[in-house]
């Protein structure tokens, strides 16, 4: 389903090498430029939009927010020069950016000059609706069920495209629901049953008319004969698509308009066999562990995940069993975890972590007898370092953390981070093997250069974690390098989205941080305020879905007619694109 | 549900039969949910079992189409169950009314009950659209139900549901149980200083600092987002959030604010004018609309006073005159100190105010453990902390002194600048915990899992982020509590309960502050002694009507000291209701000696049973009953028919 993009050819008009400048000045607080303007209803005709919210934005400065009056206006004064970008959202309207040619898509930024005066109208479409009637197999309202509409988007960290919830909605107790304010577009439509974030619920019974017989004919039989034992399966409600299925291939789209209300997107939800998983943890020296947290996670690649509902916690008794309930079938990753107790305090040694992690296949059975052996995680040691000129920053104030990345459907489990000792060292603990990118949020006017393993940065290559590590290196720099430009067409009023991405392929990995987009200005320029240095190439194409940029396929597509281009640390270069004859 | 649930938790602590280890005979019982009004019964209903004879049961159970249930592997103790359906006041067991008393059933070994029938009432629901001033609907905007009930013989008023209104500004607040309610567009104008903001998105500070900060923000409900994005307006250097469930305010081109203050259905600014609706069982009441009005608002600011370092950073609110039968609830503004003890409230209509400051001491916030893990899948990101198993013992109560602030605030047409409110240190309450009795007194390790709570007289709230544990002993069984604003308080213990222990008083200067209310003002009271007794009293009984036993009876006991009504707090130990079992026999246990009335009541029809003018006529036909230390009553009541 990917959107094939318009690709331009492109030459090199000029490149002016500008001098590695020292820092940014700091942007001035207030200037002398302004934006005015309204906001509108996208119908025949326009009606002013009350009360709709407006942000504007540019790089390196704090945000500023209007709210419109009765006609539709908002007023954005004493501007610094720079570059905006303006959006607006209202309750049941759909949230667009100035320029944007979709919901959801890039506006195009305001060049302001001082002194400057500039007018912009944004349009907003009506939300769409969808609402139903949610029933289960007896033609009843089910128990705390939720609607949730998704659509095929590429996730944040993702290189493909995945069904991800656009919003949602309870299900009241005559079964409707009513879902809002979506943007036009394609949609799925699914229920979900009640999930607790905590295994305490208890299990769900049917109850059968043999159950019902039985315990009659008991009563009549009297205390002393034994009573035959009805089984009573668990059930639970696993995530249904409208038109009524579980399985998301056979779901039905639903298209709405800008503005429609879809009404009659009834189905019914079914109860399934839901299983227990149960076991044991044992801490490394066989016996029962003290403060040991148990945890499973959906990874069942059929089933949209939903964050915080496909994750459940279970308690250890004291002899280190736990006992998950209403568990549906699918694949789950089951850990645990335990940090014994230790010193704490702002420079005592790093808690000892011990984990454990293995899969689990639930097919409606119960699965017992797990046994999980606690085992110490690894152990990830290194230094942040500062290069530059500008004040350092407080190293105990900053943060440490391990991102998995993720490969195909895997749950990746990663640690809650670290802060950074005074001497810059850090320590994180209880890490679990898998691929990962060493981050920190540096604060301004820092940057992180490289945050390495093994000598490889692992901003740009996942680094496999196996074993053990004693040698990570992250450092900061202050010296900010930026690309910038202008397209020309011929035309005039040149509108695209510049897309910069790593030369070297190996660093095709999304979420990377040298794949960057930026859309032109309504003047033809484009700015990337913070490129780490390196080869580039550069290319510039009519539209691109958000997240598509990420994606190899499009990026192999795009990189036989890009133009190659080198970035220096601190360097401000100017780029200059012609588009050639036709594109 | 949750009073409910609670109920019935709290009745599965303390029944003490344990289940019999020797595999015995499990027991058997059986029955149907039914339709309260029409008898017809309900599939599809959720029974859950509680209590000591449900002990090892871990299944709820679904109705069939024929509404039977039937739970299965009970065994000796007591017995309670409860039914949920969507459409229906969640029911229980032995009710004769919507959320009315609850019937506990003993079960013995290898019993077998068939027709434990439950009755399930339709529940009620309040419906209406929410309008602005030019008849647009107000969309995504927080609509709240309060229902009327009497704490310590004062109306006051208790959350009862909410709903957000949809794209046509419709809300539906549905499983309301009978009652008068009053329902409310509550609208806070919440103002944070920009750098507090900051210390989130830019990553200032410490840890610790974000911890401290974001405990004081969630105490005011205030989001944590960016000022100068579609989350928070920017106001000279004070971010307005415009949280999701509230209207957008607006700038006047003069200047200043257009705020949408919170209104009360039909038209009241503060709930003491509000129009009340009185709900019938199963009824639903649409057309309660209501419309926003914009008023202008000025901003409020000032400083408060305290000891170096003990103003910054602490939450103060602005409470409407008028609006005290809520409590802290709905506050017109709230706002948060910088570093400077400086606050600023921005768009305060006009009216008449109180600012309320709690400073409750800071604990030291829990380090890093390395529990804390993200987990990413299919898209997501999750960070998740499962909290640690077991009880976690209480941290020691800090040096530090609470400080407080109530300040009457009249605002007008004119920004209020430069207001200075001291803090003042809250009294404490010192002393120590007595085991009276032949008992083994408990251990020391449990001595200290007591939790000592202060109760306003008055029945209103306790001080917010101290309300359930005001102290704790220690493991001598010492005690000081944190600083409370002044005022009568009643000192009582919660927390886990002891076996064989029962909290009986809490003496002070020769009277119990458990039941009298104590003036703490500006000096901590200290010599408080909390004691528990192995021999409770009991006053038990028959509930008879016509001279047979009545298992729909409903036992109520509270003090013939009519004057003490009003100070009994909101956990009153001397006003008591206890159903009767299918038997007809009641039970109070742990009722403190003293005189009493007592009175049964047939409990089937709605209503609030702690309404003064109510126990002043029940009280007519009552019997009293005096009740010594230790003393274990047997006092057979007759049914009086409901007046």
């Amino acid at each position: 389903m990917i959107r094939a993009a318009a690709l331009l050819a492109i030459a090199v008009v000029a490149a002016h090498p500008v001098e590695a400048q020292t820092r940014d000045a700091a942007a001035p607080a207030t200037g002398t430029a302004s934006i005015a303007g309204r906001v509108l209803s996208d119908t025949q005709p326009p009606r002013p939009l009350r009360r709709a919210v407006v942000t504007i934005n540019a790089p390196d400065r704090t945000g500023s927010t209007a709210i419109t009056d009765d006609a539709g206006r908002f007023a954005f004064a004493n501007l610094p020069a720079g570059r905006y970008t303006l959006s607006a959202s209202k309750r049941g309207w759909v949230a667009m950016s100035y320029g944007a040619r979709a919901s959801g898509r890039p506006g195009r930024s305001i060049p302001l000059a001082d002194g400057q005066r500039a007018t912009a109208t944004l349009q907003l479409p009506r939300g769409a609706v969808i609402t139903g009637v949610i029933t289960d197999q007896n033609g009843s309202v089910p128990q705390g069920v939720s609607v949730r509409v998704m659509r095929y988007a590429y996730a944040f960290n993702s290189s493909e495209k995945r069904l991800l919830p656009a919003n949602g909605s309870g299900v009241d107790e005559r079964g409707v629901y009513r879902i809002h304010s979506l943007p036009p577009g394609e949609y799925y439509v699914a229920a979900f049953g009640p999930r607790d974030f905590f295994s305490q619920s208890r299990d769900l019974h049917l109850t059968s008319d043999v159950d019902v017989q039985e315990a009659q004919r008991a009563v009549q039989a009297g205390p002393t004969t034994p009573v035959t034992d009805v089984v009573q399966r668990g059930v639970g409600v696993t995530p249904v698509f409208y038109p009524g299925t579980p399985n998301m291939a056979q779901a039905t789209a639903i298209t709405v308009r800008a503005g429609e209300e879809r009404a009659g997107v009834d189905f019914t939800i079914q109860y399934v066999a839901v299983s227990h998983v149960s076991g044991t943890v044992q801490g490394p020296d066989g016996q029962p562990p003290v403060n040991a947290r148990v945890t499973l996670v959906t990874n069942t690649p059929s089933i949209p995940d939903t964050g915080i509902e496909g994750i459940r916690n279970a308690f250890l008794d004291n002899r280190g069993q736990f006992d998950f309930s209403a568990i549906a079938p699918g694949q789950y990753v089951l850990m645990a975890r335990m940090a014994p107790p230790g010193p704490t305090g702002p420079n005592a040694p790093p808690p000892q972590v011990l984990s454990s992690i293995v899969d689990v296949d639930v097919q409606g059975d119960d699965v017992t007898g797990l046994t999980l052996v606690l085992q110490e995680g690894l152990t990830v040691t290194g230094t942040v370092r500062t290069d530059g000129t500008a004040p350092p920053p407080r190293l105990n104030a900053l943060r440490v953390n391990l991102a998995a990345v993720q490969t195909g459907n895997a749950v990746n489990i990663s640690t809650g981070g670290t802060t950074v000792r005074d001497d810059g060292s850090f320590t994180l603990t209880g890490v679990t093997p898998g691929r990962y990118r060493l981050t920190l949020f540096a604060p301004t006017p820092w940057l992180v250069r490289s945050a390495t393993i093994g000598g490889q940065d692992s901003l740009d290559l996942p680094v496999e974690i196996r074993e053990s590590i004693d040698d990570a290196v992250i450092t900061l720099t202050d010296r900010k390098s930026e690309l910038s430009g202008r397209i020309e067409n011929g035309a005039g009023g040149a509108d695209y989205s510049i897309v910069l991405f790593p030369e070297n392929r190996a660093f095709w990995v999304g979420p990377a941080r040298r794949i960057l987009t930026a859309r032109t200005a309504a003047d033809g320029t484009y700015l990337f305020g913070n490129v780490p240095p390196g080869d580039y190439q550069l290319a510039a194409v009519d539209d691109v879905e958000p997240g598509e940029w990420y994606d190899p396929a499009f990026l192999q597509r795009l990189a036989p007619s890009a133009m190659k281009i080198t970035i220096a640390e601190g360097e401000k270069k100017v780029q200059d694109i012609k588009i050639g004859g036709g594109g | 549900m949750l009073a409910l649930l609670a109920l019935v938790c709290s009745l599965a602590v303390a029944a003490e039969t344990p289940p019999q280890s020797d595999a015995p005979q499990s027991a058997i019982v059986s029955g149907r949910v039914l339709d309260a009004d029409t008898g017809r019964p309900i599939p599809g209903a959720l029974v859950t079992a509680y209590g000591s004879a449900a002990a090892s049961v871990t299944a709820r159970i679904l109705t069939n189409q024929g509404g039977f249930f039937v739970v299965r592997g009970l065994h000796r103790g007591s017995l309670a169950l409860t039914a949920v359906k969507s459409g229906f006041v969640d029911a229980a067991y032995g009710q004769q009314r919507p959320a009315g008393g609850l019937q506990m059933i003993a079960i013995d070994e290898g019993q077998r009950l068939v027709d434990l029938d439950i009755r399930i009432w339709k529940q009620g629901a309040l419906t209406g659209a929410l309008l602005d001033e030019t008849g647009d609907p107000v969309i995504g905007a927080r609509v709240r139900a309060f229902r009327q009930i009497f704490v310590a013989a004062r109306r006051r008023y208790t959350p009862a549901g909410e709903a957000i209104t949809d794209d046509r500004g419709v809300y539906r607040i549905p499983h309301l149980t009978p009652g008068d309610y009053i329902v409310a567009a509550p609208s806070t104008q919440t103002s944070i200083p920009a750098e507090i903001m900051d210390t989130f998105f830019a990553r200032t500070g410490t840890d610790a600092a974000r911890a401290d900060l974001a405990l004081e923000m969630r105490s005011i409900d205030a989001p944590i987002v960016p000022a100068g994005s579609e989350y928070a307006l920017a106001v000279g250097g004070i971010a307005m959030t415009l949280p999701p469930g509230t209207a957008t305010p607006t700038s006047r081109p003069s200047g200043g604010l257009l705020v949408y203050p919170t209104v009360f259905y039909p038209a009241a600014a503060v709930a003491a004018q509000a129009g009340v609706v009185s709900l019938r069982s199963g009824e639903e009441r649409g057309s309660i609309d209501m419309q926003l009005q914009p008023s202008r608002s000025v901003t409020l600011s000032g400083m408060l006073g305290a000891p170096a370092g003990m103003a910054s950073h602490v939450a103060v609110r602005l409470l409407p005159v008028g609006g005290e039968a809520l409590g802290e609830d709905v506050a017109t503004a709230t706002t948060i100190t910088d570093s400077t003890g400086t606050f600023t409230f921005l768009g305060v209509p006009s009216g008449n105010y109180v600012l309320s400051v709690l400073r409750v001491p800071r604990l030291q916030q829990a380090p890093d453990d390395g529990s804390k893990i993200t987990v990413q899948a299919g898209g997501v990101r999750v960070s998740t902390a499962a909290p640690p198993p077991g009880p976690v013992p209480p941290p020691p109560i800090p040096a530090d002194a609470t400080l407080w602030a109530l300040v009457p605030v009249t605002v007008g047409a004119e920004d209020l600048t430069n207001i200075v409110v001291p803090l003042s240190p809250g009294p404490r309450m010192a002393g120590h915990v007595e085991f009276d009795g032949a008992e083994t007194p408990p251990p020391p390790s449990v001595v200290a899992t007591l939790r000592i709570s202060l109760d306003p007289a008055d029945g209103s709230a306790p001080p917010q982020g101290i309300d359930y544990d005001a102290g704790h002993p220690d493991e001598t069984g010492q005690f000081t509590t944190y600083g409370v604003p002044p005022g009568r308080y009643l000192a009582n213990v919660t927390g886990p309960s002891i076996p064989g222990w029962f909290f009986k008083g809490a003496r002070y200067e020769g009277r119990d502050i458990a039941d009298t209310p104590v003036e703490m003002t500006k000096s901590d009271i200290t010599g408080v002694v909390l004691t528990f007794t192995d021999n409770p009293s009991r006053l038990s009984g028959t509930v008879r009507t016509n001279g047979s036993a009545d298992p729909a009876g409903l036992v109520m006991a509270f003090p013939v000291d009519e004057d003490t009504w009003s100070s009994s707090g909101s956990r009153p130990r001397r006003m008591r209701v206890a159903r009767a079992d299918k038997n007809g026999l009641y039970s109070f246990a742990n009722l403190p000696a003293g005189d009493y009335y007592v009175v049964a009541v047939r409990d089937d029809t709605p209503g609030d049973w702690w309404d003064p003018a109510r126990l002043r006529s029940l009280s007519r036909a009552a019997r009293q009953v005096h009740l010594t230390d230790g003393e274990q009553k047997r006092q057979d009541v007759e049914t009086e028919a409901r007046r």
